[in-house]
């Protein structure tokens, strides 16, 4: 029982500093150059610059978001592009270019921040290990008020 | 010795070393996976390419044992079983524990698993719930990442596998120490000396090789883990099996003082 109360105690003291570390650490900078189709992973959800480099001709540039299956960003033009692009959730997106001259595609990180599914996941969980932390020791005040 | 291991399990100096241990490892896995993201090339680039390609790529992007993980791990897996096999005895209280008509080996081999299990479920927990804050809201994804790509099985093993290591060898020193600071001492050193000196065959680095290799090379799941268990077999299997048996022969040599 002793167990029980531990590992609740050291998830909501996990969930407190994960709320108060993630704001801190987010708001390093982010940057990323791709040359051709690539795939990456971020850690959280993110608005970015998206800022391309073409050698002219027409090319095409795409982001697909697995996670929902769609594509978020999409452009077939043959001018530089300048654009912010939100991601909106943390995880693998593909960046797709299509073009037969290169293209320099560069990513910049604008703002990155926990969304909002993440955050009820943090405020559920930490909630949960509360409550169920208060009903143990209330319980077991309770058995010992008896005996 | 099952009520043994429930006296340890809810020992109070035991929890605290296992708050303290989880609430770290637990801030540095967050840290960890908020500073990381890596990048993935697909070929060819078509949908359902990317959707497998993407699940491997969140599945290597999970912590491992990095050198301030591995210090976590080592201070609190030395204190566990320091706290659990010296600390009573320099205290007095093992005089009345191991004058129970049980065997030593018995007692200290629950001392032993109890402290295990305390230092692997400071891993364990951390670990995964550091992942749903992280990439919680990608459901599918992280789902497929656990399940479908079989990282869940494998980051189990991974970890069960560094905690064996730690546990087995800081038992030793402290079962042969003559009392609390020097099994304390003892075990830091020799646990943290294959990092200074770059050892690639014992733990860290050999499991972290072992679990890049284990993930690139094969598709199948079981041939995943096979491979993961094959490669850390001599130095997180054998090894702390042979220390375990030496804590267990030296608990029936040595008087308890």
């Amino acid at each position: 029982m002793r167990l029980l109360k531990a590992i609740l105690i050291s998830i909501l003291i996990i969930t407190v500093f994960s709320l108060a570390t993630q704001e801190k650490i987010l708001q390093k900078p982010y940057s990323q150059v791709i040359l051709t189709g690539r795939g990456f992973v971020v850690p959280s959800a993110r608005v970015i610059l998206l800022n391309t480099n073409p050698k002219g001709g027409e090319y095409m540039i795409a982001i697909f978001d697995p996670e929902a299956n769609k594509t978020i960003f999409s452009r077939r033009t043959d001018r530089p592009i300048n654009e912010e692009v939100t991601l909106p959730h943390s995880g693998p997106y593909y960046v797709l270019i299509d073009s037969e001259l290169p293209v320099v595609c560069a990513l910049k990180g604008v703002a990155s921040y926990p969304s909002k599914e993440i955050l009820n996941v943090e405020y559920g969980m930490g909630g949960v290990s509360a409550l169920l932390l208060a009903g143990i020791i209330l319980l077991e005040g309770k058995r010992n008020d008896k005996s | 010795m099952k009520t043994q291991l429930n006296w340890e399990l809810n020992d109070h100096l035991n929890l605290l070393v296992f708050i303290f241990g989880s609430v770290l490892t637990g801030i540095t896995f967050h840290i960890h996976l908020l500073e990381g993201g890596i990048n993935f090339s697909v070929n060819p680039p078509t949908t359902s390419q990317i959707f497998l390609e993407s699940m491997k790529a969140l599945g290597l992007s999970f912590p491992r044992l990095a050198e301030d993980i591995y210090t976590i791990l080592v201070i609190t897996g030395v204190l566990l079983s320091s706290l659990t096999l010296r600390y009573d005895k320099d205290t007095r209280l093992a005089m009345s524990i191991y004058s129970l008509p049980v065997k030593n080996y018995k007692l200290v081999l629950a001392k032993f698993i109890a402290s295990f299990i305390l230092l692997f479920l400071s891993v364990i927990i951390p670990f995964f719930l550091t992942l749903f804050y992280t990439y919680g809201d990608a459901p599918n994804l992280l789902k497929g990442a656990l399940f479908g790509e079989g990282f869940f099985i494998s980051y189990f093993i991974f970890w069960l596998l560094a905690c064996v290591y730690v546990i087995s060898l800081s038992s030793l020193i402290a079962e042969l120490s003559p009392n609390l600071f020097a099994s304390l001492l003892g075990g830091i050193t020799l646990l943290y000396l294959p990092k200074i000196l770059n050892t690639t065959y014992l733990p860290p680095a050999v499991l972290n090789s072992a679990f890049l290799t284990s993930q690139t090379a094969f598709d199948s799941v079981a041939q995943k883990v096979l491979m993961l268990v094959d490669k850390a077999f001599v130095s997180c299997i054998l090894i702390p099996l042979v220390l375990l048996g030496m804590t267990l022969l030296i608990s029936e040599w040595r008087d308890v003082v």
